[in-house]
């Protein structure tokens, strides 16, 4: 889902402006665009317009300036009680219904929207099953007899069953604990991948805005500051707010939500042989490669179908005729999708500078080196971020 | 128990029904439509609250003059009346908090899913709000026990009877009678009323 959004906007912020009763202005001349298919994720320090602005989408917030287009149409001709039921709406404090069993609550919308009986049933037990909590199981409990990651799930359970266009988040995962945190993002990522809904997310954790955002716009005192990819906002910040929000300088952040494929990984000149090869073969291949080997050198070794069947240690080598299958582990790999962070983590625990890129049927994507990662530092101090995000 | 206890009972049961029942008609969706707007509820809340300061002896020598005018200054009617006004505040009072104490985290997530207000009132707010509507209901049941008895002074009949009389021809028996089988009833009607609240609850889910 990552890069350059070409497509249609879903969501058209022209100019808005906010001003309360009081005098208060929330939101200033906000111009935004939402593409389908993209998260976008508005982050800022509290009170700097945010959750006015995603209130402002579905209108429970009404705009005193400019006007917000849904799907082409200005959201203020439209009924705003059919609008919300186009709009999955899901917020910090979760507001499950207490007096409603878990099936009931995700039932609230497709019953809203009239759905027939049995389409409801099914409906609900497709939600509850996509965010992992089977109707079998989950569906006649209370909220109350549900964790806090239990029951933001079944905050996102509902949020999809009237088959939104839209998804509006709120701080959703901002009351639970860091790991639930960390799990529950990742299954919204998958989600999104899956159903590829337009989502706006709102947050103040920075970490969370790089990791789930296509493009995150940062705000401040109501006014929109900046707007872009992850790494656009880390190697190009418009101001020192900006850089000092994201932590332009901070490395170990980047590596975070910059996936592996995206570094990316080297694909030529791999140290690779045969299950057939020998142990003399394979140092000389290892030579050419030109690759830092740190302590050990190694080579990886793949059957004749091309699938990784581990790697071989060359130090501890018996004869230069003895097949390397000979020497043959497990080798420490990683999948393209996973985050730099991980990769690094990975490399760590093994002992190992050099990580082999494998995809799910165990086929060899690349190899990711740590001198690929200084490059990435490199790049990102000189303010070219990763090379393969224009 | 003899006939005409009997009799008294029931009389103090039907005066106190009526009176409650009418007043729960009229206090909650009063409640309901100020529970938006705080000055009318506040204004509405101390007009009760000095009502419920007149002593019900006073309450009923002041209605006496007026009522009298369409012929009906003693009886049942001033003493409905009465506990009618009594009524007020606990249900209303209790209404109201029970409303403006529902999660505000559950309302905006109702309307965020495309809730109409009527629909947000009936679906969520009112059976969450329900266990303190229902307590408002119960102490002024309750309470209107208790100054039913008094209205026996009025000519409105019940178990008030007995003590009154008890009183004017110093009888304890009669006292007592009167007294005990009072505080019977109110402790007997907190106690139905809080089963038919407990079952209600389980229904929608409140209670587990």
């Amino acid at each position: 889902m990552t890069g350059v959004f070409s497509g249609e906007p879903h969501i058209v912020l022209e100019n808005v402006g906010k001003t309360f009763e009081n005098g208060a202005a929330a939101v200033r001349g906000l111009s935004l665009k939402v593409y389908r298919g993209e998260t976008l994720v508005l982050i800022g320090p509290s009170g700097c317009g945010k959750t006015t602005t995603l209130r402002l989408v579905n209108r429970l917030v009404e705009p005193t300036e400019g006007r917000i287009l849904f799907d082409g149409e200005n959201t203020l001709d439209m009924n705003p009680d059919r609008l919300r039921q186009r709009m999955g709406y899901v917020i910090q404090g979760i507001g499950l219904f207490p007096h409603m069993s878990v099936e009931d609550n995700v039932a609230v919308v497709p019953r809203l929207k009239k759905m027939p009986r049995q389409a409801v049933k099914e409906t609900v037990a497709r939600c509850l099953d996509l965010v992992g909590l089977p109707i079998q199981a989950w569906g006649k409990r209370w909220p109350r007899e549900l964790s806090g990651g239990q029951r933001q799930r079944v905050g996102v359970a509902r949020a999809l069953a009237g088959d939104p266009e839209v998804i509006l988040m709120d701080e959703p995962f901002g009351a639970v604990d860091p790991l639930t945190r960390e799990v529950l993002q990742d299954e919204l990522l998958a989600l999104r991948e899956r159903l590829g809904k337009t989502i706006v997310f709102v947050t103040h954790d920075i970490h969370e805005a790089m990791k789930m955002g296509d493009r995150v716009a940062v705000m401040k005192g109501g006014e929109l500051v900046q707007v872009g990819e992850p790494l656009a906002l880390l190697s190009r910040p418009a101001d020192n707010f900006v850089a000092d929000f994201v932590g332009a300088d901070n490395h170990l952040a980047m590596f975070s939500f910059v996936k592996v494929k995206d570094v990316p990984p080297r694909t030529e000149n791999l140290p690779v042989v045969g299950e057939r090869a020998t142990f003399g073969e394979a140092l000389d291949l290892v030579e050419r490669t030109g690759i830092q080997y740190g302590r050990r050198r190694s080579v990886y070794v793949v059957d004749a179908s091309g699938r990784v069947l581990g790697y071989a240690d060359l130090e501890g080598i018996r004869g230069k005729a003895d097949p390397v299958r000979a020497a043959l582990k497990p080798a420490p790999s990683v999948a393209p999708e996973s985050s730099v962070h991980d990769a690094l983590l990975r490399m760590v625990e093994n002992g190992v500078i050099n990580l082999l890129v494998l995809d799910e049927n165990r086929r060899m994507k690349g190899l990711l080196t740590f001198g690929d990662l200084n490059r990435l530092i490199e790049n990102q101090r000189r303010g070219e971020g990763c090379t393969s995000i224009p | 128990m003899s006939q005409p206890l009997w009799n008294a009972i029931v009389r103090h049961l039907v005066l106190v029904g009526v009176a409650v029942s009418l007043a729960a008609l009229f206090a909650v969706p009063l409640g309901i439509a100020c529970s938006g707007r705080p000055r009318l509820a506040a204004g509405l809340l101390y007009v009760n609250g000095l009502i419920m300061t007149i002593p019900s002896v006073a309450l009923y020598g002041l209605m006496m003059p007026v009522l009298a005018l369409a012929g009906r200054g003693i009886g049942a009617i001033p003493a409905v009346i009465a506990l009618f006004l009594y009524s007020q505040l606990p249900m209303l009072r209790n209404t109201i908090v029970g409303l403006r104490n529902v999660d505000p985290a559950v309302v905006d997530a109702a309307r965020g899913m495309g809730m109409n207000p009527l629909r947000l009132l009936f679906a969520v707010r009112l059976p969450l709000a329900f266990p303190l509507i229902m307590a408002g209901i119960r102490s002024s049941a309750v309470m209107g026990v208790g100054v039913a008895a008094i209205a026996a002074y009025i000519g409105a009949g019940g178990l008030g009877t007995y003590i009154m009389l008890g009183i004017s021809n110093s009888n304890r028996e009669l006292i007592l009678t009167g007294a005990v089988s009072t505080t019977l009833m109110a402790l007997a009607l907190d106690l139905c009323l809080g089963a038919a609240q407990k079952r209600l609850e389980r229904r929608v889910g409140m209670a587990p």
